[in-house]
């Protein structure tokens, strides 16, 4: 009996223990999950991938790229290129201001670029803003960036959430803490940030819908945004089941279809500005050789790599960029070296490598997902031929300096970014031993790329990148292999959310009461 | 009083050994601050302006020993990934990794202890053998499972718990019950055999003969005798616990000293990684310490023992 009714008491503490029952919140609040938390909300110093997307909340660009890359108007309304590429002068849109009432003018815009200027060294767009020479304020809303440099890149620059415009006043009165005190012209403003834990925005009452890629002309209609944060992608999926958010972001498809024809959820797919990719090491046999590395092309089904790597979630791409970067041509498609498996078996026994003739080799990659299953999946293609991989899987920061060093044969990587001069930083000579892991070195290619950095003439640099890809294609450095695809998953009680580059957008969100 | 300050000088060659590892190991393994931390696309005045935030010029020695001078003035260095102070960073996880510690350890002794005494009591009989089978069977279960099995009964179907997070009490009770979990049924089937071994010895049965009361017996006689070799296995468990919680720090997004860890050694944080390495070995030595402290009242004879 004693036993019994220790139990019993034992089983009561438990049900106390976990406290009182709850529901979910069905008010006019929207919880998000993303996968980082950011450690600043200065755009500037900020280099921490779980930043941008929550930039996008609190500033404006003066600039904004299009899902198929090209750039259009923002805060400035036009802009306008000097005869000799030389500057570059933004018209802004009147009537702008920041939450604070402050208003956005050409002040503010050359305050934010020097600033950028000076404590700016990690940002990724350093570069860029250090090839201009002066911010010139040519009236209240006008200013002219000279250039060091003719520059086509800039603008493509100049749309990453970096490159939002700060308030003055604002950066300068919060001092060291503006990280976490930020203020901007988008429509919402920061209400509370508790570290690690959440971050609180609220509609900016000022925002008089100025985004051009958005209907809304009137601040929010949400009343709160709370953003919460989780590594785990089953945890993510766990909390929309459980009515404890309404929007998640998913980097792979197993836990996706768990939403798959769902009643109550919806799942919207953000194409990424990436590219998966295996390069290799040209510097030393056997893949110095061209002919091998386009047999290697022949070898992969990326089909099957897709699937097996990545869910499906994602685009096979065939050209060394992506739908989304400028540039993308699909009519070199037809130069890519398409799956044929016994072709490249020929291609490869001609060069003396056939299983009667093994080869040995490393395959690099890094523990980010899905790498270390298409190195497995390439292992197995390698293997039929009489290649004989080894896999080394390291963590990021290990695979880069081995990668440098040139100790490997094949890399299995990517690119993330939005202007196609990203082939330059991956395959400039210049850049070897640097961003260029792949030892290439092709003066041809090196004279096209340096052309598509300073023309400004959106067709005739359309043209550049397609004579480059096709260099690229014959040559095979890299092989591309897929696009990656974000996958976020939006409560139905939430409507009129769309996505701009895995931003979610929610000036036109309204809530199902 | 002596025992315990002469565990506390002990801890102090063990802790620099640990912080000399730590230093040496980062400075062995391929990779590096920069090509962790910057992205590709990083200019080279961030790199050098890094370099200098490390003194990467420096031998490692070098940088160790100022280091260490910094320590002693109380000065942790700063993380290099957000630039925050390395003390605020883990004074904001210490709370989390406290209690999850804490908690788990609490109610695993408290179920634990009760399990093993109920079946200790009814030994032979179908209560010993349910609650032995049962907590074998547990033993097995990683606590990440567990874990996801307790977040879809009590977050998905009946939704009394949040599935993560970690603003409130109730952020904890799924986490704490993983764990606690893993370490029950060590405890249980200890806490069992301890009180039956104890209960045959000479001092218990002459307690019998004497006439004492069955419950006087149990809690003046056996008990404080069992509890020893308990306290003791419940501390090395502990000491354990402290440094493996990343995968449920991972999964219910705690921010604990584990996922600091981790996150400054693959960040090749100097600092961060030494204050997170060196705080957790500090909480290890303080568990080992209230253990000592716990077992020297239950057993006046060990603090009384020559060295």
């Amino acid at each position: 009996m004693k036993t019994t009714r220790a139990i019993l008491l034992a089983v009561t503490a438990l049900v106390l223990l976990t406290g009182v029952l709850t529901t979910g919140a069905q008010d006019n609040n929207v919880t998000m999950i993303v996968t980082r938390d950011p450690v600043s909300l200065d755009p500037q110093s900020t280099l921490d991938p779980g930043a941008p997307i929550l930039l996008a909340y609190i500033y404006d660009t003066l600039v904004y790229q299009a899902e198929d890359g090209r750039i259009l108007p923002s805060l400035a309304e036009s802009w306008t290129v000097a005869d000799d590429n030389l500057a570059i002068t933004f018209d802004l849109a009147p009537g702008v201001v920041f939450s604070d009432g402050a208003p956005l003018n050409a002040d503010a815009v050359v305050y934010t670029f020097q600033r950028l200027q000076e404590i700016g060294q990690r940002s990724l767009i350093y570069s860029d803003i250090m090839n201009v020479s002066a911010f010139e304020k040519l009236d209240d809303l006008s200013v002219r960036f000279h250039l060091i440099q003719p520059s086509a890149t800039l603008l493509s620059a100049l749309t990453y959430p970096y490159a939002g415009i700060l308030n003055p006043a604002a950066v300068e009165a919060a001092g060291e803490a503006y990280g976490q005190q930020p203020v901007g012209s988008g429509p919402f403003v920061l209400d509370s940030w508790i570290p690690e834990n959440t971050l609180t925005f609220v509609p900016n009452p000022l925002y008089g819908g100025h985004r051009p890629w958005t209907e809304a002309q009137t601040p929010p209609a949400i009343d709160k945004l709370t953003v919460v944060f989780s590594t785990d992608e089953s945890a993510r999926a766990s909390a929309l089941l459980a009515n404890e958010a309404d929007i998640a972001y998913f980097a792979s498809g197993s836990q996706v279809s768990r939403f798959e024809g769902s009643a109550d959820f919806r799942i919207l797919e953000s194409p990424g500005r990436a590219l998966n990719f295996l390069g290799f090491n040209t510097g030393r046999a056997p893949f110095d050789n061209a002919a091998v590395r386009r047999a290697i092309g022949q070898l992969v089904n990326k089909d099957d790599v897709l699937l097996l790597a990545a869910d499906g979630v994602g685009e096979v791409v065939n050209g060394p960029l992506p739908p989304t970067i400028f540039g993308y041509n699909p009519e070199l498609d037809a130069s890519a070296a398409n799956y044929d498996p016994e072709a490249a078996a020929a291609t490869l026994a001609e060069h003396g490598i056939s299983p009667e003739h093994p080869v040995s080799i490393s395959i690099l990659t890094s523990t980010f997902p899905t790498f270390s299953a298409i190195a497995t999946i390439l292992q197995a293609e390698l293997a039929a031929v009489g290649i004989n991989a080894e896999i080394n899987v390291l963590d990021f920061s290990a695979v880069r300096e081995i990668a440098v060093a040139g100790d490997y044969d094949i890399l299995i990587t990517r690119y993330d970014w939005n202007d196609p001069d990203v082939l330059w930083r991956y395959l400039g000579t210049a850049n070897q031993g640097n961003t260029n892991r792949y030892f290439y070195g092709n003066p041809d290619l090196d004279a096209l790329l340096q052309q598509g950095q300073t023309a400004f003439d959106q067709d005739a640099r359309f043209d550049i990148y397609a004579e480059a890809q096709r260099m690229i294609l014959e040559d095979a450095p890299i092989i591309a292999l897929y696009m990656p695809v974000t996958d976020v998953v939006v409560s139905n009680r939430l409507q009129g959310v769309s996505l701009l580059h895995s931003h979610v957008v929610l000036e036109d969100a309204t809530l199902a009461p | 009083m002596r025992f315990l300050l002469r565990r506390l000088l002990q801890a102090i060659p063990t802790l620099l050994a640990l912080s000399l590892v730590v230093f040496l190991t980062l400075d062995l393994v391929p990779g590096s601050a920069a090509s962790a931390v910057l992205d590709d696309a990083s200019s080279d005045a961030a790199k050098s302006l890094l370099c200098q935030q490390l003194s990467c010029d420096q031998p490692v020695l070098t940088r160790y020993v100022s280091y260490l001078g910094g320590l002693l003035h109380g000065e942790w260095g700063t993380s290099i990934r957000n630039g925050r102070p390395v003390f605020d960073e883990i004074m904001l996880r210490l709370p989390s990794t406290l209690a999850l510690t804490v908690g788990a350890i609490a109610v695993a002794a408290l179920v634990g202890g009760m399990l093993g005494s109920i079946a200790a009591a009814h030994q032979g009989t179908r209560w010993d053998t349910a609650i032995t089978g049962v907590v074998s069977v547990a033993a097995s279960l990683p606590s990440f499972w567990v874990a996801l099995i307790l977040v879809s009964i009590f977050a998905l179907q009946l939704g009394w718990l949040p599935v993560f997070g970690s603003g409130s009490p109730r952020h904890y009770v799924i986490p704490v019950l993983s764990v606690a979990v893993a370490l029950i049924p060590g405890i249980t089937l200890l806490t069992r055999s301890s009180l039956l071994e104890t209960r045959r010895q000479m001092f218990v049965v002459a307690a019998h003969a004497r006439g004492i009361p069955q419950r006087a017996v149990f809690w003046r006689h056996i008990e404080p005798v069992a509890a020893i070799p308990i306290v003791s296995y419940i501390g090395v468990q502990a000491v354990h616990l402290v440094g493996s919680l990343v995968a449920i720090e991972v999964i219910f997004n705690l921010p604990g000293l584990g996922g600091l860890a981790v996150q400054a050694a693959l960040d090749r944080d100097p600092f961060l990684l030494q204050g997170a390495t060196l705080t957790i070995a500090v909480i290890t030595f303080a568990i080992l310490l209230v253990v000592d402290v716990l077992v020297m009242i239950l057993d006046p004879r060990i603090a009384n023992a020559p060295a």
